[in-house]
C-alpha cells in the first residue's frame, strides 16, 4: 500500500516537472527573426528580416523567459523557506537589476555573483531562522545546535549539514574534493565560542553553498 | 573493484513523505526543473562571444559607447543642416526652424550647422561650451530617421548589437538610467536586445554593486567576507565545468566566465576602491570634470545628475563597464517657446561636450549616439528659431559623434555632404526610403559605423548577416 502511494507521488512530481520544462520551452519568447534568410528588398537580409521585429542573439537558444524572479523563488524552495523575510524580499528588490533577464552569458558578471550572494545570505539567515523556531522540523540543520558555540560543532554534524546542504540545493551529493574545500574554508574563518557565532558560521556554510554554480543551474 | 556509491535509499529506505523526499533529493530535483535559475539560462547560450569581455582587463577591445537620448522629441534636425537625397541644401527650413536660408558654419571639418552667430543657443555651442577642444579630434554622422513622437517605440538602440560584438565591461555590465525598455533609455533595442542594464539613478546604485551586502555584512566580517566568496568561487569553478559536456569548449568557456566573476569579487569584497568612483581617484580629474562634489546646478546638471552621468561615463570610458545609457528628460518642449527651447538645445550639447572632454582627459576613444523619439515643427513660413510649436517626428533625426584621442577619424569623401546617412525632402521630411528610413534600420547603420570606427568590421558578421557590398558602402562611412 504504501509503495504504491510512494509510486503514485514520484509519477506525479515527474510529471509536473516534465510539463512545467516543457511549459519553459513552449514560453520562451521564440518567434525570433533568425539571421541570415536572403530577402527581396533592395537592402541588405539583416535589415530586411528584422524589420521592426527583435532579432535573434546569435548563437542564443531561446529556453525560458529568464525573468530575474526566479532566482528569488528558486532559492527559497531549494532552501524550503516558505516565508522570506522582509529582508530577503528587500535584498531581492534591491540587488534584481544586477540579475540577468536576457538569455546572454554576458551577463556573468562579478556583480551578478555578488548579487546572488547577496541574496543567499538572506535567504539562508531565514531558513536558520525558520528551522530554529520553536516546535519546527529541521530538514537542514538536524545535528547543529544553536544554543552552543562551534566548538560543539563536530565532524559528524558538519558533514551531515553539508550533506543536507548538498542534495537540497545542488540535487546531488557533495563531492569528496567539495567536502575538503569547505571544511577548510570553515576551519580558517571561524573560531568564535558563542551561540551567535554558530548561527553566523551556518549564514556563511550556506550562503557559499546556494551561491556556487550547481545551486543556479537546472 | 570500485566501491559500490551509497545512496540515500541504502541508509534510509525509500522517502515516504515530502521531508523524506526532500532529503532524498527528489523534491529538490523537482524544484530545479520547475523554477529555472540563472544558469539553466546562461548555460545555454552562446558563451564564447562573453568570455572575451570577461579577460578585458587590459582595457576594452571596443571603444566605449555612449548612447544620449533626449527624450520628449528633441529638434535634432533644427541643430543640424540636413540634405536632400543628392547632398544639396533643401529649399527652405523654416519648418525645422531655422528659416529659408539659414546662416551656416561648418564644425567635425566640413560638417554644416546652423551659425553659432545667429543662433547663439544650440546643440553645437553648448558642445564648444564644453569639450574643451575635443571636437577637433571628432568625427560626426547625421542619420536622418523618421520617428515616433512621444514613446519608447523607436527601435533604433544599438546596444544588443554593440554588446553581442563583445563590448562587455571588466566589473560591470551595461548601464542605463532607465529601466523600462530593457536599452537602459526610453528607446528600444533595434535587432538584437542587449543584456539587462544596471539602472543607475544615483552614484550609489555603482558604487554598491561591487560590495557586499545584506546578511553578509552584517553577520560576517570582513575577512569572512572574503572567504565565503572565495569559497563560492572555488566550488563554482569545478561545477561550472560540469555544466556543459566533459571537456567541451563551452564548459570550460563558462567555467572561464564564472570564476571570473567570482573570482573578481574576492577581491572586490575588501577593497575600498574598486576603481568605479572617480571621486576617489587620486588626481580627481574626470570628477573635476563633472564638478561631482559641487552643489546646484551647473551647465544643465543637477549635482545627482553629474555624480551619475560623470561615473557612468567615466567607467565606459575605463572599460569597467558595457555601453553607456543617458536619458536626458524635457525634451518634448514644443510650445514651450525659443528661449526654453534653445537652452535646452545648448544644455544637451554641453552633456555631449562633457563626455567628449572626459573621453581626451581619459585618452580614450568614445562614439557617442545621440537620439530622441520623435522631434519637432515650427510655423511654416517663419524666420530663425521662431519656437517649436508641435511634435512633428517626420523631422527625426539621429546623431553620431566618434572621438578619437589620436586624431579626428577619417572619413569618407566619397559624395556631396558624405557625413548625412539618408536624406530629407523638399518637404523638410526624413525620408523613409532610404537605407536609414526607420528606427531599426538606423540603429543598424549606427552599429555598423562603430565598428568601423573601431576598426573592427569583421564583428558585424558576429552579430548580422553580412551587409551587401552596395549597402555596406552607403552606410558606413569611415575610410
Amino acid at each position: 500500500m504504501r509503495n504504491q502511494k510512494q509510486i503514485r507521488l514520484s509519477i506525479q512530481i515527474f510529471a509536473l516537472a516534465t510539463i512545467s520544462l516543457v511549459g519553459y520551452q513552449n514560453c520562451a519568447p521564440g518567434a525570433l527573426n533568425s539571421k541570415g534568410s536572403a530577402s527581396s528588398s533592395s537592402t541588405s537580409a539583416s535589415f530586411a528580416d528584422c524589420g521592426t521585429s527583435v532579432c535573434e542573439v546569435p548563437d542564443a537558444t531561446t529556453i525560458a523567459v529568464a525573468d530575474s524572479q526566479n532566482v528569488l523563488t528558486s532559492m527559497l524552495n531549494k532552501a524550503g523557506v516558505t516565508n522570506p523575510s522582509t529582508k530577503t524580499t528587500s535584498a531581492f528588490a534591491a540587488q534584481g537589476t544586477k540579475l540577468p533577464e536576457t538569455g546572454n552569458v554576458a551577463q556573468i558578471t562579478a556583480p551578478m555573483w555578488m548579487a546572488i550572494a547577496t541574496i543567499s545570505s538572506e535567504v539562508c539567515n531565514d531558513l536558520i531562522t525558520q528551522e530554529t523556531a520553536t516546535g519546527a522540523t529541521r530538514r537542514i540543520f538536524n545535528s547543529v545546535d544553536f544554543t552552543k558555540g562551534p566548538s560543539s560543532f563536530t565532524d559528524m554534524a558538519r558533514n551531515d549539514v553539508i550533506r543536507r546542504m548538498a542534495r537540497s540545493f545542488w540535487g546531488r551529493n557533495e563531492s569528496a574534493q567539495e567536502l575538503v574545500l569547505i571544511k577548510s574554508s570553515l576551519d580558517s574563518s571561524w573560531s568564535g565560542t558563542t551561540a551567535t557565532d554558530t548561527r553566523k558560521e551556518m549564514i556563511y556554510l550556506c550562503t557559499a553553498m546556494m551561491s556556487s554554480t550547481d545551486a543556479q543551474k537546472y | 573493484m570500485g566501491k559500490k556509491k551509497l545512496s540515500y535509499f541504502d541508509n534510509h529506505g525509500m522517502p515516504g513523505n515530502r521531508r523524506e523526499f526532500l532529503a532524498s533529493g527528489m523534491m529538490s530535483f523537482a524544484a530545479y526543473m520547475m523554477t529555472p535559475s540563472i544558469l539553466g539560462i546562461l548555460a545555454k547560450s552562446s558563451v564564447a562571444q562573453a568570455a572575451d569581455g570577461c579577460d578585458s582587463s587590459g582595457g576594452p577591445t571596443l571603444p566605449a559607447f555612449v548612447s544620449v537620448n533626449l527624450a520628449g522629441g528633441a529638434s535634432l534636425s533644427g541643430n543640424y543642416i540636413v540634405h536632400d537625397m543628392g547632398g544639396n541644401l533643401l529649399p527652405k527650413y523654416d519648418i525645422l526652424g531655422l528659416g529659408t536660408t539659414p546662416p551656416t558654419e561648418t564644425e567635425f571639418g566640413n560638417v554644416l550647422f546652423p551659425s553659432s552667430t545667429a543662433v547663439t543657443q544650440s546643440f553645437l555651442t553648448g558642445m564648444r561650451a564644453q569639450a574643451n577642444g575635443a571636437l577637433a579630434k571628432s568625427s560626426f554622422i547625421g542619420i536622418c530617421v523618421p520617428l515616433q513622437d512621444d514613446t519608447s517605440n523607436n527601435a533604433i538602440d544599438p546596444t544588443g548589437m554593440v554588446t553581442a560584438a563583445g563590448l562587455v565591461g571588466s566589473l560591470l555590465p551595461k548601464l542605463g538610467t532607465s529601466g523600462t525598455t530593457g536599452t537602459g533609455i526610453r528607446q528600444k533595442p533595434s535587432n538584437t536586445v542587449p543584456p539587462t542594464p544596471l539602472v543607475v539613478s544615483k552614484l550609489t546604485d555603482l558604487t554598491t554593486a561591487l560590495a557586499p551586502a545584506s546578511a553578509l555584512t552584517t553577520n560576517l566580517t570582513q575577512a569572512q567576507q572574503k572567504n565565503v566568496l572565495q569559497l563560492v568561487s572555488d566550488l563554482s569553478g569545478s561545477q561550472a565545468r560540469a555544466v556543459a559536456s566533459v571537456n567541451s569548449s563551452s564548459g570550460q568557456t563558462l567555467s572561464k566566465l564564472v570564476q571570473c566573476a567570482t573570482g573578481k569579487n574576492i577581491d572586490l569584497a575588501t577593497q575600498t576602491n574598486p576603481g568605479i568612483d572617480p571621486q576617489l581617484d587620486s588626481d580627481k580629474t574626470v570628477a573635476n570634470l563633472w564638478q561631482m562634489t559641487t552643489g546646484g546646478t551647473l551647465f544643465g546638471r543637477s549635482q545627482t545628475e553629474r555624480q551619475i552621468f560623470g561615473s557612468m561615463v567615466y567607467n565606459a570610458l575605463k572599460g569597467n563597464s558595457g555601453s553607456v545609457g543617458i536619458d536626458l528628460g524635457g525634451y518634448d518642449y514644443h510650445g514651450q517657446g525659443a528661449t526654453a527651447q534653445n537652452q535646452k538645445d545648448f544644455d544637451a550639447g554641453q552633456a555631449v561636450g562633457k563626455i567628449l572632454a572626459t573621453a581626451q582627459a581619459m585618452n580614450q576613444k568614445v562614439c557617442i549616439n545621440i537620439t530622441s523619439d520623435g522631434s519637432v515643427g515650427a510655423p511654416s513660413g517663419s524666420g530663425l528659431r521662431p519656437g517649436f510649436t508641435g511634435d512633428r517626428g517626420s523631422g527625426g533625426m539621429a546623431y553620431m559623434i566618434f572621438f578619437d584621442p589620436a586624431g579626428r577619424p577619417s572619413m569618407k569623401n566619397d559624395k556631396t555632404a558624405p557625413w548625412q546617412l539618408g536624406y530629407y525632402t523638399s518637404g523638410q521630411g526624413a525620408a523613409d526610403d532610404s537605407i536609414v528610413g526607420s528606427a531599426d534600420k538606423a540603429g543598424v547603420a549606427m552599429f555598423a559605423n562603430y565598428l568601423a570606427f573601431a576598426k573592427q568590421e569583421s564583428l558585424f558578421s558576429k552579430v548580422l548577416t553580412p551587409l551587401s557590398t552596395t549597402d555596406h558602402d552607403a552606410i558606413v562611412r569611415f575610410g
